[in-house]
């Protein structure tokens, strides 16, 4: 289906060059953004836990998206979506947690914090927060399994797949977590109420 | 690998039991266990309970200019993808960059894109989730085609806008489609 690519290389890198022809009905950006858009976000939101995180997750997606288009083959492009919030996610998480180690870099600015006017925060907060709350409290390798099960209904072979683990890893994390949602839930559930900011 | 109902109790098997990722036998096996086992029973019913509540979870509604912003991306491209080389972030995409010697920063969301290879193409596609963006079958030109965007992003807040600047600094992890000859 690519038959009219071919590959230059280029002071070592490797750079595709398309014929004018294009071989394959390539679905159009527009029907790509309408079908998967929302899902990106959710899985954004639910993994990040705040709407500026979601938002740049979901933008960074549709920038690999966009860019590998090329080579998108029907049927796998929830699984491929799937797997590149997810990574972004945990790169993202882990970027964070070696900046907080080693100093902080030049774009400082990401990590003062949501700017976002205080409405939105606390809409944000009353959305479902016990749960969200109890979601950002797992670490980030148990909250994408448990969100990849319980909230995008994937089964523990995709899953697996996904995070690049065995089986028995996914069926460990998804355990361990939902034990620690739980706890976590019950914490919050005798305060009950809303808390300020 | 798979601890059984040998050892006593459920474990993890409760989760792939609440999932339905058991197989059959294994199922069996774990059901008559829970049938004479009040905590493993109370624990799986937990996490039922816990699963559904999951479930139940209103879909959060991505805000529009998000939308907006990610559908104009094929109007600012002014290419087809394969042939866009990211000016930024093209070499350092396949190596591991350090956080901190990454170049001077261009303003969010100004990730400029420089076409690789100036010959002809159409420009991809129209703005999004915008309007019926006329789409140009004009020649690719070395900047994204800001009069076109520009009568039909009066809805985002950057007329300007381009494909935006990878975020957080990942420029280091590239996502292979799932098949095809691009990595």
């Amino acid at each position: 289906m690519m038959s009219t690519m071919t590959m230059l290389r280029v002071g070592g890198d490797r750079v595709t060059v398309h014929s004018a022809a294009v071989p394959y009905a390539r679905p159009s950006w527009d029907d790509v953004v309408r079908d998967h858009g929302a899902r990106v976000y959710r899985l954004a939101f639910r993994l990040a836990g705040n709407r500026p995180d979601a938002e740049d997750l979901t933008q960074e997606t549709f920038v690999r998206v966009f860019r590998s288009l090329d080579s998108y083959t029907p049927g796998t492009f929830e699984g491929w979506l799937h797997r590149i919030t997810t990574n972004l996610f945990l790169d993202l998480v882990r970027r964070r947690a070696r900046i907080r180690f080693e100093g902080l870099p030049e774009d400082t600015e990401r990590l003062v914090g949501p700017e976002l006017p205080p409405e939105r925060i606390i809409d944000d907060r009353l959305f479902d927060g016990d749960v969200q709350a109890a979601l950002d409290a797992l670490p980030a390798d148990f909250r994408a399994a448990v969100v990849l099960c319980d909230i995008e209904g994937l089964s523990y072979e995709e899953i697996a797949e996904t995070l690049g683990v065995k089986l028995g890893t996914v069926r460990s994390r998804i355990h361990r977590g939902r034990a620690q949602l739980r706890d976590a839930l019950a914490d919050r559930a005798p305060v009950g109420g809303r808390r300020s900011g | 690998m798979t601890r059984g109902v040998t050892r006593g109790h459920l474990g993890d098997l409760a989760a792939a039991l609440v999932d339905g990722e058991l197989g059959h036998d294994a199922r069996d096996r774990a059901l008559a266990h829970l049938a004479g086992c009040l905590e493993c029973r109370a624990e799986v019913e937990s996490q039922r309970r816990l699963k559904a509540r999951l479930a139940r979870l209103v879909d959060p509604v991505p805000p529009a200019e998000l939308a907006a912003r990610i559908g104009s991306f094929a109007s600012c491209a002014a290419a087809p993808p394969g042939r866009r080389v990211l000016r930024r972030g093209s070499r350092s995409a396949r190596r591991p960059a350090r956080v901190g010697r990454r170049p001077v920063r261009q303003p969010r969301g100004a990730l400029r894109l420089t076409v690789a290879g100036a010959a002809g193409g159409a420009v991809l596609g129209a703005v999004g989730f915008l309007a019926a963006a006329p789409t140009g079958g004009t020649a690719v030109p070395a900047r994204p085609v800001i009069h076109q965007i520009n009568e039909q992003v009066s809805l985002t807040t950057n007329p300007l806008m381009e494909l935006p600047e990878p975020m957080f600094g990942i420029t280091t992890v590239s996502y292979p489609a799932p098949a095809g000859p691009m990595r």
